[in-house]
């Protein structure tokens, strides 16, 4: 059942075209897995909801033909999720010390999941404890840059603030002072290699994909927001982009759509009207689509009428959803 | 001799806590014999709330927390049916049902078998499962190799679950089909197929796997069903409607005073919430509505950044135990095993119900009616997460949102001491635990984990003003 390297590359050929992959990049990432070790990922979690955890879990899909796997075979064969406080057995000291090991062994990931409160001293996220007493999450992150091999900053709060650091009020808005986990280590380290993986939260294939192209040692391009553009690619890089509204199945200039939604609960209509996001965001979600089972993609966010609010952009969660 | 440590971060919980006990031997018996919960992230959900559109809520809250993100889209939109004197048709309130059910079974799974178990079994030899405490293992390698089995079966199975809340809610987490009046994603035949379909094979994993697993765990490790009782006193706010004038529910609200058979009405108007141990400045007890949230820390006395939500004035636990024992499903005792139980037992009960809810769907019936916004409102939402009780309430002011305030179920089962000095009921549930070795205190975690604490819930609740000066958090 502890599915080997060869499960891995199977989930990543019968997924390629989701994850992006051409046949010669999977042969170099055969060549890849079978002589490095695998990766290490150090993974924190700062002011956020864990979201970007819970839907990590939900990666590796019963992906036909290649039958059931989980992120248990990732976790096993193909990471060393070394900390991670939702999954990990260790608590404690038990669990600081891997942390340490971890650092001083050096050429590990580190995973950033939520924002970087600045308020109150740092205090108001506390990660852990040692001798000297409470540490920061701030603290930990200027602790764990300079002996990461790169920096991964998943989801919207620890790529770009995020819901924590909104609020349409002036005085009682971003109430503990986040800025994102990236921007702290841009300070921190700025020749670090660092990539964003936004989404509120990220798509599962999304935080793969970002992971296979550290096995592959690929340096994917970015965008000015330290977006992969293989991912989120935007008319400001390439014309050819296209957004949500564009890519979007419901999208009214397609032959058959019934045209404008006027109010929730009305299927195939283009939700634009009741304030959807389409248009202004740029991620591959009317294509790839989420929760991925035996029978395909559960759904998708337009597809329940709920709505596209433009979780993965720099400027999310804005102002109001409903206009 | 006294020992006092802490045991930070606790792991494989949601969100940041730390557990401070003191351990001493009294009567021959090394044992806890004071503990303090404290909880390490603050974030300001209701700051950031102020000033929008109250239809925001929903997406907004939602993000409180990752693993049960649904029930707080739940408990917004419930808030803003009432201020908007909201219609929710039939098929809403089921799919609001459904979606918020599938995220339980997600929930009460991932909780088991990911968070609990390792308490239990020897893990692979790698990490994320090593280095582990080991400590106490009784069972045979073979046995914690099928549960290992079953584990790595329980990535599978929660992951359908979350399928199953996508499949009508959107995506999960935080799907998006949560809106005031009802629901906006239609039960469309194919996706009733797989919801079905996924629903009947959660069911056998629960039948099948789930349930004798957590009665076996139980049998081998039968004296933590009398460790770990807490106050005694199970509260609950109900919740999944059976009917559209939603009178009648799956579970029942309620309390139950010290472990008794007989079920008291509940009175949302008799919560206080205490502040003399948290940092915050003193004030007298006060409804969580009238609560003014001004920090103080350092301050004499106090160790946490959570509240103490008091019922009547007495400590409270919410959760699935508290749900089962009020409703009358479950009423063998109040203990470690008896939370794993009743929630197990649970998660039968609400995947039963769930092929009900499929079957009293109307392929042609409206899932929303459109409720007409009001300028200025004060409101209630009240429901249940995986976790227990969660209540939001709302103030609308010219439109917008003036006050916003949440109180999470972990808030009462982690919450400090009281004005009068009681323990939460987590602490108290801590208090005379046998400990082995006070290096590493499994008694303390296992305990700990059959609570599912979830302080991302919890900890949000804070509101410093911007004035306020936090030295440090010692």
């Amino acid at each position: 059942m502890y599915v080997t390297r060869r499960s891995f590359l199977r989930y990543c050929a019968a997924s390629a075209a989701a994850l992006g992959l051409a046949p010669a990049t999977l042969r170099r990432l055969a060549a890849a897995m079978s002589t490095a070790q695998t990766p290490t990922l150090l993974w924190l979690h700062g002011s956020g909801c864990q979201g970007d955890s819970i839907s990590f879990l939900n990666l590796l899909a019963d992906l036909p033909p290649v039958g059931p796997l989980s992120v248990g075979d990732v976790l096993l064969d193909h990471v060393g999720l070394a900390y991670h406080t939702v999954l990990m057995s260790a608590a404690g000291p038990t669990a600081v010390n891997q942390a340490r090991q971890t650092r001083d062994q050096g050429g590990y990931v580190l995973v950033l999941e939520g924002g970087v409160p600045t308020g109150f001293g740092g205090n108001a996220c506390i990660v852990w404890s040692d001798e000297r007493g409470p540490v920061t999450y701030r603290q930990a992150i200027e602790d764990l840059v300079p002996d990461a091999d790169a920096v991964l900053s998943i989801g919207t709060c620890a790529c770009y603030g995020g819901i924590v650091a909104s609020g349409p009020d002036p005085f009682e808005g971003n109430p503990t002072d986040v800025i994102s986990a990236t921007s702290l280590v841009r300070q921190l380290s700025p020749a670090k290699s660092v990539m964003n993986i936004p989404g509120c939260p990220a798509h599962p294939d999304w935080i793969a994909w970002a992971i296979v192209q550290h096995i592959l040692g690929n340096s994917p391009s970015l965008d000015g927001y330290l977006r992969p553009v293989a991912l989120f690619g935007n008319k400001d890089l390439d014309a050819n982009a296209m957004n949500i509204h564009e890519n979007c199945p419901r999208n009214p200039s397609r032959p058959g759509n019934p045209g404008l939604a006027s109010h929730f609960g009305q299927d195939f209509y283009c939700l634009e009207p009741l304030g959807c996001r389409g248009p202004g965001t740029y991620a591959d979600c009317p294509l790839r689509k989420w929760n991925y089972g035996e029978q395909g993609p559960a759904n998708w966010c337009v597809d329940s009428n709920g709505m596209c609010i433009g979780c993965v952009e720099p400027d999310f969660p804005g102002g109001d959803f409903h206009s | 001799m006294k020992i006092t440590a802490a045991f930070d971060p606790v792991t494989r919980i949601e969100g940041h806590l730390n557990i401070e006990i003191t351990i001493d031997t009294v009567n021959g018996i090394q044992q806890v014999v004071e503990a303090k919960a404290v909880g390490g992230l603050f974030r300001g959900f209701e700051k950031l709330l102020i000033g929008r559109d109250p239809r925001d809520a929903p997406h907004i809250t939602e993000r409180i927390c990752g693993v049960c993100p649904v029930a707080h889209g739940l408990a917004a939109v419930r808030a803003l049916d009432n201020a908007f004197g909201a219609i929710v048709p039939a098929n809403g309130r089921i799919l609001r049902n459904l979606t918020n059910a599938s995220n339980f079974v997600e929930s009460h799974i991932l909780h088991f078998y990911l968070l609990s178990l390792p308490d239990f079994i020897r893990g692979p030899a790698t990490v994320p499962w090593q280095a582990a405490w080991e400590v106490d293992q009784r069972l045979s390698s073979a046995e914690s190799e099928r549960l290992m089995q079953h584990y790595l079966q329980a990535l599978t199975m929660r992951r359908k679950a979350d399928q199953m809340t996508a499949v009508f809610g959107g995506r999960c987490p935080h799907p998006p089909a949560f809106v005031a009046g009802g629901f906006a994603a239609n039960p469309r035949p194919e996706r009733i197929a797989v919801f079905s379909s996924l629903l009947d094979e959660l069911i056998a994993f629960i039948e099948d796997t789930y349930i004798p697993d957590v009665e076996f765990l139980a049998a081998v490790y039968d004296d933590y069903s009398t460790w770990g009782r807490g106050p005694g006193n199970l509260l609950a706010y109900g919740a999944f409607e059976l009917d559209d004038a939603q009178t009648s529910r799956l579970f029942a609200s309620g309390v139950a005073w010290n472990q008794a058979a007989e079920v008291a009405i509940l009175d949302s108007d008799a919560i206080r919430e205490h502040v003399l141990h948290s940092w915050f400045r003193n004030h007298l007890p006060v409804a969580p509505w009238d609560s003014e949230t001004e920090p103080q820390h350092p301050k004499t006395g106090a160790y946490t950044w959570l509240k103490a939500p008091r019922y009547r004035e007495e400590p409270c636990e919410v959760g699935p135990l508290a749900r089962m024992w009020v409703n009358g499903d479950y009423r063998r005792g109040i203990s470690t095993m008896d939370r794993h139980r009743a929630r197990a037992q649970e998660t039968l009960k609400i995947a039963w119900a769930m092929k009900q809810w499929v079957a009293d769907l109307t392929p042609q019936g409206d899932v929303y009616s459109a409720p007409t916004t009001t300028q200025s409102a004060v409101s209630e939402g009240l429901t249940e997460a995986p976790r227990g009780a969660l209540g939001h309430w709302i103030q609308i002011d010219q439109g917008r949102i003036a006050r916003y305030q949440v109180i999470s179920p972990t808030t009462w089962n982690v919450s400090p001491r009281d004005d009068a000095g009681v323990p939460g009921p987590l602490e108290k549930a801590l208090l005379g635990t046998p400990i082995a070795d006070a290096d590493k205190p499994i008694e303390v975690m296992r305990i700990i984990h059959s609570f599912d604490p979830c302080l991302d819930c919890a900890t949000h609740i804070m509101r410093p003003g911007r004035q306020a000066r936090i030295f440090q958090m010692r």
